[in-house]
């Protein structure tokens, strides 16, 4: 059944059921509802007559007090009532002032229609007397003939016929309203006053208002129902002329409803009804009926058209066009976008959706699709059933493996696998993807004709719809290139290029790996001088061979390694050794081997030397404990030493740990000092200068020499803050003296461009270049002179000197002086302080200070420490003395 | 003995200085000419502290003027001043005010019976006499003469009446015209414009009750420029009456004082115990052209 005839069946059956049930709930409630209309009608239309008649009534009520309070009136009638004489009847005066009180009763008579206003005198009697009736004022005045008689004038001043006018008494005895019946087709609503002069009755003024056809045609122009008025249960004036009988049943509610109020208070005689002949409401309710079901056809024809027009527009429409659209979201077809009719609604909210899905699914077919011919091209794409029966290949699956089609297809995977690898690499495998994971590794694979190639793997599970799984897809890319070229890479970075043995690498791998019990190492003595004597590739030849001879002797020796460490060491690791003294026995015997045996090298015969360190300490501390005993054994020129704790290169290094230690924490606690040794001038007799030393204050603030720390501090790269603490505190402590003072720097500190810019520093910001002289230590040779020169140029520039430092002990190079273009000479204090007894000492001093005079330097003796050495060096000709004699190394500048 | 004779007569005048209320029921005050009686009266009485007046209009209403009578008498006033609209019913009127001790002083209009106390009045009887003399001999004792005619039922208007046709009867050539213009010049306008104007009568005199009514009339033919070149008399002699006289488009005015003054002399004289005349006529004149510059008009 189609989408459209379901809505066509199910429009038709809604509308049409509520049109039925709309049918029959308004016919139930249709015939109520009218007879609950009538009574409301009549409710209104009776307040409609009272309405109307309470306005009467206080019109009435209203006009007699303003006539009655009319002076005018009240004069005229008082003339009329007191002044009158009928016997002697002045007509012309009388008669013209009732005419006058009718002229002014017309005032108030304007505006009140079927109204007539009656003054009559204390006796009862008419005095003048005018109705409104139909806009036509009719009026009547009393008067009296010659012979005294009443008669009745109307406004022509004709005499009417007294029966006529059948108002010349006033018939009633009581003042207020009234009612009355003035014909069969007349009744009356009247009020009636009382007018007083002076307090005493002038007369009575009787207004009515007539109830006639005509007010019932006013009325009736109003109300909905026909209206009657009845007086005293007799008589009737009805806006539809009704039958006696008719009446009657109306009264009965018999075929009327009738409902009845009083014109005054409740015993009044003259009443009103609204009426209405049941009959109207019977042809009501069949026009009524009719009606509504004309209504209801058209409102179900119109409902039903409509109703398809919009289902059709809104619904058939946009879904006959999710339909076309959704066909071409076949893989075959190419998509089209749904046009775009309808806006905001669900549909197209839907048709959004589906515009959406469909481009982006043809997006990913197309991305799919070239995804597995990417995948073809570059891996071996695999799919298997649950039990691992191959079930797809691809082409290069194929060609990898060897196998046809129809070979493979069906057979088990594990047909591709090989017997190397471990079973339990393929149960983590099948755990892995049986619980729906993917499983990601390198597998070895056996082809059809029984090679191996590697396969870096990846395995996946294809679920289905109930997240099942189906099938299990593998893809496969082909590393056995990168294995291959992984372990020749894993070979070269483990072996030696020369000798072919592991290496270094190979070694620290291997003792982290196995747990080595002894290492040694085997360095050949003096193989420098091989080198040297034979060249560098004779020597390699030299270490080759020996690497294969201990492989020889050791290759028989289980658990036993051997690696080339560096050029002219081997190392040998046992991990399983039989007991130590066996194997000690066994180096030593290697040992002895080496020494009486020659190696015949190019037509040489060469004997080689070797020392050995052995240990048998944890495995982690195997080489370093090892190593230090060879250097022990070298040091000592022992053949072999076996590591032991309280060795003394150990103890060694053990200081030298400590005393980084103490640099370190003095640096951190600005620990580091310059102490000040003054310099005498020998010809002033004065001191002049002083020379800066470097001191260390250790914790215990014990003054340590530079003798104990400086070579370790050059090894730990800590001398460089050394030397520019002593710089900057030595330029603080001379920035306010007259004093010249010196601080020594080695080569190394003028080459190194980080202190050689902190000097020209300090020397900028304390101003002290014309006091300081930088003491060069005599040094052996020079490689960068060029840079040296540059720096003593700079210094220079800044007023700063130049000595050399223990001049004579050295190379003496008298070329060096000149070069360095030095101001001083300190003369080293090895020659001076035994020149007292040594004449060569002497003679060499002499030639110093001949030589500096003639190149206009100044010298100055080192360690002076008493006055003969004073008198020698004076007697010499030395400029300037430095030495206990003068003054030991102080904190501050002082001299005596 | 002398100072006791003058405290005696101190006391005396005390006693009679008691206050008087004097109820003036004026029968038309739109009526200029009672309109200056009124005013007559209040002057007259501003030498009088002792007298206090009620003034009340009847507006030319018999009834009206009924019931101002009988408030007065309700109010109990010592003096009516009026004159009567209506010489029998007002009379009525006034017998209950005499019957009430209240002395009823009437001016201009007299009644029927004897129910006053004074009358004072000109005698129109005779005005309406000369006047007629005046005109009969102005044109001729031959032609039309249209009478503007007073308010109806009046003495002042029978009287004028009564003695101009007294002396016009004898002569036949002479036929007179009336209408009742009601002493009234807007009335006057409406029977000029009647007469003159729509029916283009013509008539060879005007004898007119009072002078308002002949304004009326002149003011008519001068919208329609109309001239007047007929003898015309009025009666009282207004201002307006002297100008029309000097002017020449009135003939002749008799004066009729509106007799405020001699009304509260009579009440003087009542109260003082005084003599007096209960008939006081008063005195009358023609004016003409060659008097009205010295004899200034009544108001």
């Amino acid at each position: 059944m189609t989408l459209r005839f379901k809505l066509f069946f199910w429009i038709l059956l809604i509308i049409s059921a509520s049109t039925l049930l709309s049918a029959i709930i308004y016919y139930n409630n249709v015939s109520d509802l009218l007879n609950k209309q009538i009574k409301n009608e009549h409710k209104n239309d009776t307040a409609i007559v009272k309405n109307h008649l309470e306005n009467v009534k206080n019109n009435l009520k209203f006009l007699a007090n303003d006539i009655s309070m009319n002076n005018e009136i009240i004069s005229s009638l008082n003339l009329i009532v007191n002044y009158q004489d009928k016997n002697n009847y002045n007509s012309f005066i009388f008669e013209a002032e009732r005419y006058s009180i009718i002229d002014k009763l017309s005032k108030w008579l304007a505006s009140s229609n079927n109204t007539s206003i009656t003054l009559f005198d204390t006796q009862k009697q008419l005095i003048a007397s005018s109705t409104r009736l139909l806009d036509n004022t009719q009026s009547y005045i009393a008067s009296f003939d010659e012979n005294g008689k009443f008669i009745v004038l109307d406004s022509q001043k004709k005499i009417t016929p007294n029966n006529q006018f059948d108002k010349t008494q006033l018939k009633h005895s009581i003042t207020g309203y009234s009612t009355s019946k003035i014909s069969e087709t007349q009744f009356e609503m009247c009020y009636t006053m009382i007018i007083y002069y002076l307090d005493k009755p002038l007369g009575y003024l009787h207004l009515c208002y007539l109830i006639d056809n005509t007010v019932l045609e006013t009325l009736r122009k109003n109300t909905v129902h026909e209206i009657v008025f009845e007086y005293d249960n007799k008589d009737i004036i009805s806006s539809n002329s009704l039958a006696p009988v008719t009446w009657e049943n109306a009264k009965k509610q018999r075929y009327y409803i009738a409902s009845n109020s009083n014109v005054l208070e409740a015993k009044d005689k003259l009443t009103y009804w609204i009426i209405t002949n049941k009959k109207i409401i019977k042809d009501q309710l069949k026009e009524t009926i009719i009606l509504t079901v004309l209504l209801g056809l058209s409102v179900f024809i119109a409902t039903f058209f409509v109703s398809l027009i919009i289902v059709k527009k809104y619904i058939l429409d946009p879904v006959g066009y999710l339909k076309e659209a959704l066909h071409t979201i076949y893989p075959s077809k190419s998509y089209d976008q749904i046009a775009s009719k309808y806006e905001g609604d669900e549909l197209s909210q839907i048709r959004n959706e589906i515009n959406h899905i469909g481009t982006n699914l043809k997006k990913n077919i197309a991305f799919l699709k070239s995804y597995k011919e990417l995948m073809d091209e570059g891996s071996m794409i695999s799919k298997s059933d649950l039990e691992g029966r191959i079930t797809y290949v691809n082409e290069r699956f194929l060609n990898a493996t060897g196998y046809e089609l129809d070979e493979i297809m069906d057979k088990p995977h594990n047909i591709l696998r090989s017997p190397d690898t471990a079973k339990k690499v393929y149960e983590k495998m099948w755990n892995t993807i049986k619980n729906k994971n993917t499983w990601r590794g390198i597998l070895k694979s056996k082809r059809k004709d029984g090679t191996y190639f590697w396969t870096k793997t990846v395995i996946s599970p294809i679920l289905d719809e109930n997240d099942e799984i189906v099938e299990y897809i593998a893809m496969r890319n082909d590393i056995t290139e990168i294995i291959e070229q992984r372990k020749e890479l894993e070979r070269i970075a483990t072996s030696d290029i020369l000798t072919g043995l592991p290496n270094r690498y190979k070694l620290i791998q291997t003792l982290k790996d196995e747990k080595a019990q002894m290492l040694c190492i085997l360095n050949i003595d003096n193989f420098r001088q091989i080198n040297d004597f034979y060249g560098h590739e004779f020597g390699d030849k030299v270490i080759v061979t020996l690497g294969q001879s201990i492989h020889k002797y050791i290759i028989d020796i289980d658990h036993w390694q051997l690696f080339h460490l560096r050029a002219d060491e081997f190392v040998l690791i046992c991990t399983k050794c039989k007991n130590k003294e066996q194997t000690i026995s066994l180096i030593k015997n290697l040992q002895n081997h080496i020494h009486h045996q020659s190696l015949l090298i190019d037509s040489q015969l060469i004997s080689l030397r070797i020392s050995i360190g052995l240990s048998f300490e944890e495995p982690q501390s195997l080489l370093l404990s090892a190593d230090i005993a060879l250097k022990y054994a070298k040091k000592e020129s022992k053949d072999m030493v076996i590591y032991s704790y309280d060795n003394p290169l150990q103890k060694e290094y053990e200081n030298n740990i400590k005393w980084s230690e103490i640099i370190e924490t003095a640096l951190k606690n600005d620990k580091v000092v310059p102490y000040f040794q003054a310099i005498f001038n020998n010809q002033t007799k004065k001191i002049e200068k002083f020379e800066s030393l470097v001191r260390l204050i250790d914790e215990s603030d014990n003054v340590i020499s530079p003798y104990f720390f400086l070579d370790i501090a050059k090894k730990t790269k800590l001398y460089k803050q050394i030397t520019k603490k002593v710089i900057e505190k030595s330029f603080k402590a001379f920035q306010n003296s007259p004093y010249e003072f010196s601080i020594n720097l080695s080569i190394e500190d003028i080459l190194d461009r980080e202190i050689n810019m902190f000097i020209m520093y300090m020397l900028d910001s304390y101003n002290v270049g014309q006091q300081v002289v930088f003491e060069i230590v005599e040094s052996e040779s020079i490689e960068n002179f060029e840079e040296i020169h540059k720096f003593i140029q700079n210094v220079k520039s800044y007023g700063c000197k130049i000595a050399i430092d223990d001049f004579g002990t050295g190379y003496s190079n008298f070329e060096y002086l000149m070069k360095l273009n030095a101001d001083y000479v300190k003369i080293d204090g090895s020659m001076i302080k035994n020149i007292n007894v040594n004449k060569n000492a002497q003679l060499v001093v002499s030639t110093i200070v001949n030589f500096s005079k003639q190149l206009g330097m100044k010298t100055i003796a080192e360690f002076v420490e008493d006055e003969k050495i004073q008198a020698i060096v004076e007697e010499l000709g030395i400029d300037y003395s430095q030495g206990y004699l003068h003054g030991k190394p102080e904190k501050n500048i002082y001299h005596s | 003995m002398k100072k006791i004779i003058i405290l005696t007569l101190l006391f005396t005048y005390l006693l009679h200085a008691k206050n008087y209320t004097i109820g003036y029921v004026n029968p038309d005050i739109s009526n200029p000419w009672y309109h200056s009686q009124l005013i007559e009266i209040q002057n007259s009485l501003m030498k009088n502290p002792q007298l206090q007046l009620i003034t009340k209009d009847a507006q030319g209403k018999i009834a009206l003027q009924i019931t101002n009578l009988e408030e007065l008498i309700n109010n109990k006033v010592d003096f009516i001043i009026t004159a009567a609209l209506h010489p029998e019913i007002i009379a009525k009127a006034l017998h209950k005010a005499m019957k009430n001790n209240i002395k009823v002083i009437l001016v201009s209009r007299h009644i029927t019976t004897d129910d006053y106390t004074a009358f004072i009045a000109a005698n129109n009887y005779q005005i309406g006499y000369d006047a007629a003399k005046y005109l009969a001999k102005k044109i001729n004792y031959q032609g039309k003469v249209l009478m503007f005619q007073g308010k109806e039922n009046v003495t002042t208007a029978n009287e004028r009446e009564q003695g101009f046709m007294d002396y016009m009867k004898q002569y036949n050539n002479i036929s007179i015209t009336k209408v009742r213009a009601d002493y009234k010049k807007s009335e006057a306008i409406k029977y000029t414009e009647k007469i003159f104007v729509q029916e283009k009568q013509s008539f060879d005199a005007i004898y007119s009750h009072n002078d308002a009514m002949l304004m009326g009339f002149r003011e008519v033919m001068k919208k329609y420029e109309l001239p007047i070149n007929i003898p015309t008399v009025g009666i009282d002699y207004i201002k307006e009456a002297q100008q029309a006289i000097l002017e020449g488009t009135q003939s002749a005015s008799f004066v009729y004082h509106t007799a405020g003054k001699e009304a509260i002399e009579v009440i003087q004289k009542i109260i003082n115990n005084q003599p007096f005349d209960k008939e006081i006529t008063l005195p009358t004149q023609i004016i003409t052209k060659n008097n009205a510059r010295k004899i200034e008009p009544i108001f």
